[in-house]
């Protein structure tokens, strides 16, 4: 195993490149215009925090190494297309402002920088986030009148119905996930499977966290009555699940490192997006699963750290 | 052979066996520091004085400088030369390795004479260790494709003084025709990951043995030898020549210099430079000189390095149980670095090619690890030192017992006999 030429940053946002078509596809130049002023504010944010610190010198390797465009990527895709420039410049300063250059620049944050802006704006404009674009027509299986009802937020605010009501009538539910993104999402996981197996990301992080969501759902699964909360497949391809899954809890700053942590971490993420969706009142719960499962990290790394040391010779 | 000329050479030394001044001829005993060290160049010792050769040296060596003669005057008839031994036996091609200073040429330094006293009898398979991080270009490479017969020929001596079943050359595998055309010793390449060459890899990915880590290789009947050690015994043996020559690469060639040559001729020191590999060698001081372990000075490249991600990507390819990111986090802590085991790295530089952040981790654990290693040396030094004392405290509280005891006898025995004088 060698050095690999493009940084892994780098590498990560270009994985990212077929699902952001697809979402492109779906929701039109709304998805561009977010990750062009996604872009744009983060590098100025990292520039200027960089600047304050009096890291001025280092401004050009750290805008290079692709982390702020990955932080910008992550955020532009997870907001909704059209929901404001000035969200998406408050998310990304809140971002890299916040949630890194507090903590002290590039390696030192706890929590994943692109979830604390996109928590941020998620509590502070929730009308604007809860608004997505009505998927172009094509995916609507004949089914007109697009309200850019999403299927988390019909699950969350449609109790009344059953699973098949949901899919019968106008409520975002698609062939196997969200209607449309599910096809982004499928997008999602194939690259993010590249890079678990190029090692490029710790391949833990996202198979327990998709494994706990699929118990989960599972166990809460009872065939789609008024009650229920959503089928496995509806939680795996819907939201922002394997975006989160591939591209979120493996930011190496911010998962545990070693193996049984990021199996512990993949898991805890999991289960607590599966509880934020069914019972708190967000339909989608992935940012905040992945920052409280951020605060556990420092005591997974120092209880499971030296677990390595100290066994019998592998070598 | 072209000869290198060189204005002075330095040699490290615990013990000099000349003064300043004394004039020395090339191949004679100058002194010694674990094995004997010889003069690489015929001249004047100009001075005995400390020198530094790496940036991360605790105190510096002690070096023998000498001053060569005109280059015209470097005759191979000036040249010191034990006689050569015709069919010598165990003992004697043993002798001649203490003799004419062989030691382990890849980086350990152990008197080889030792080395093979110490596996006499006990060792059934010699191995040749030709594994190298350079793999194909370093200075075995170059020994085993420009002299194999030499590197043979140094082989069936080692094994003759240990009497050895079987010699067994490890090889890359751009070696092995080489090798194969020219012995009917096996030639093999170990099927193990990289470091390869590290001595309990190479036995393990050659015999599948494992070797504990408190055991030495020869209790499992294994002696493993570096290649530009065998050739040194050869040279010894056959032609009575001491080792004042080794074959280091030096960039992208492979050059024989004398011992002690200064590194700051060779090649361009605009950055800085390492004895070894590029990232992982140890740094060179400005002032260090080819040494016997020498066998590659390569530029280092530019520090690029940015803060620590944590990925976790050198704890995967760390060929020891290790946890290289947690040993630089806590480098300046004893304490932590011990827990962590850091006395255990092999410094093999697998976590810096790795490095997503090019974070230069073998030389922080080094740093880390020496400082430990040096602080157990001086704890131990201070516990030893604390129990002399404590003992010679007991041995003079012991011997002012006695004498009180002899006193108060003697005061005793006085006062019986003026009791009986005045009584009488």
């Amino acid at each position: 195993m060698r050095r690999q030429r493009l940084g892994i940053q780098w590498q990560v946002c270009l994985a990212l490149a077929p699902g952001g078509l697809i979402l492109t596809w779906l929701f039109g130049t709304g998805v561009i215009v977010n990750l062009l002023v996604a872009a744009l504010s983060c590098l100025m944010t990292e520039a200027a925090c960089l600047t304050l610190a009096g890291r001025g010198q280092q401004i050009r390797a750290r805008l290079s190494d692709g982390s702020a465009m990955l932080t910008a990527m992550l955020i532009a895709l997870a907001l909704p297309p059209g929901c404001g420039i000035g969200v998406i410049v408050v998310a990304c300063a809140l971002a890299l402002g916040l949630g890194k250059h507090a903590y002290g620049g590039i390696g030192q944050n706890l929590f994943n920088p692109a979830m604390v802006g996109y928590a941020a704006v998620l509590i502070s404009f929730p009308a604007a986030l809860a608004t997505w674009p009505p998927v172009a027509s094509e995916f609507a299986n004949g089914v007109d009148g697009l309200s850019g009802a999403t299927i988390l937020s019909s699950m969350t605010n449609e109790h009344g119905l059953t699973l098949s009501e949901l899919a019968a009538g106008d409520y975002g539910v698609g062939q196997f996930g969200g209607l449309g993104v599910e096809w982004a999402a499928l997008a999602f996981a194939a690259s993010g499977l590249v890079l678990a197996l190029r090692r490029t990301l710790a391949w833990r992080v996202p198979a327990g966290m998709l494994l706990a969501l699929t118990i989960a759902g599972f166990v809460g699964f009872d065939g789609g009555s008024s009650n229920s909360l959503g089928s496995p497949m509806i939680h795996l391809f819907s939201g922002g699940t394997m975006l989160a899954a591939f591209f979120v809890a493996t930011d190496p700053v911010t998962h545990p490192s070693s193996a049984r942590g990021q199996w512990l971490f993949g898991l805890l993420v999991g289960l607590l997006t599966y509880l934020i969706r069914s019972y708190a009142a967000y339909p989608d719960g992935i940012a905040f699963a992945v920052l409280l499962a951020n605060c556990a990290t420092p005591w997974l790394n120092r209880t499971l750290a030296r677990s390595r040391v100290g066994g019998a010779a592998d070598a | 052979m072209t000869r290198i000329a060189v204005e002075c050479v330095h040699l490290p030394v615990s013990e000099a066996f000349v003064d300043v001044g004394d004039v020395v001829s090339r191949g004679e005993v100058v002194g010694t520091n674990r094995a004997l060290v010889h003069a690489s160049t015929s001249g004047r010792v100009s001075s005995i004085a400390p020198r530094r050769r790496f940036l991360s040296e605790s105190s510096p060596a002690i070096h023998i400088t000498i001053e060569a003669k005109r280059a015209e005057d470097q005759t191979e008839a000036s040249e010191f030369r034990l006689p050569a031994l015709v069919q010598p036996d165990s003992t004697q091609i043993i002798q001649r390795c203490a003799d004419a200073g062989v030691v382990g040429m890849g980086g350990g330094g152990y008197p080889t004479a030792d080395k093979l006293l110490a596996a006499r009898g006990l060792v059934h398979t010699l191995v040749i260790n030709l594994m190298e991080s350079d793999a194909g270009v370093g200075a075995d490479a170059h020994l085993a494709r420009t002299n194999s017969s030499q590197l043979i020929r140094g082989a069936e001596l080692a094994q003759k003084a240990i009497s050895a079943e079987h010699i067994v050359f490890a090889a890359p595998a751009t070696l092995t025709s080489t090798l194969t055309e020219q012995t009917d010793h096996t030639v093999a390449t170990p099927g193990v990951s990289e470091p390869s060459g590290e001595e309990r890899r190479l036995l393990k990915g050659l015999f599948a043995a494992s070797i504990e880590r408190q055991e030495r290789p020869i209790d499992a009947g294994y002696l493993v030898l570096n290649g530009a050690t065998c050739a040194a015994i050869s040279d010894a043996v056959d032609s009575g020549q001491t080792v004042i020559n080794r074959l280091v690469r030096v960039g992208t060639d492979v050059l024989r210099l004398p011992i002690g040559t200064p590194i700051a001729g060779l090649i361009d020191a605009s950055t800085s430079l390492r004895s070894g590999s590029p990232l992982s060698g140890e740094r060179l001081h400005a002032d260090a000189c080819v040494g016997k372990t020498t066998y590659a000075i390569s530029e280092d490249p530019r520090d690029a390095s940015s803060p620590c991600i944590r990925c976790g990507f050198c704890r995967d390819v760390c060929p020891e149980p290790l946890l290289p990111d947690e040993l630089i986090w806590w480098r300046r802590d004893n304490e932590r670095l011990d827990a962590l085991s850091v006395d255990r790295c092999l410094e093999c530089g697998l976590c810096d090619d790795i490095c997503p952040s090019d974070i230069r981790l073998t030389d922080l654990i080094r740093d880390g690890k020496r400082r430990l290693l040096s602080e157990r040396d001086s704890k131990l030094a201070a516990q030893a030192s604390l129990a002399r004392v404590n003992a010679r405290n007991e041995r003079l509280a012991e011997r002012s017992l006695r004498e009180e005891a002899r006193r108060e006898a003697r005061l005793a025995r006085l006062a019986k006999k003026r009791s009986a004088r005045t009584s009488s």
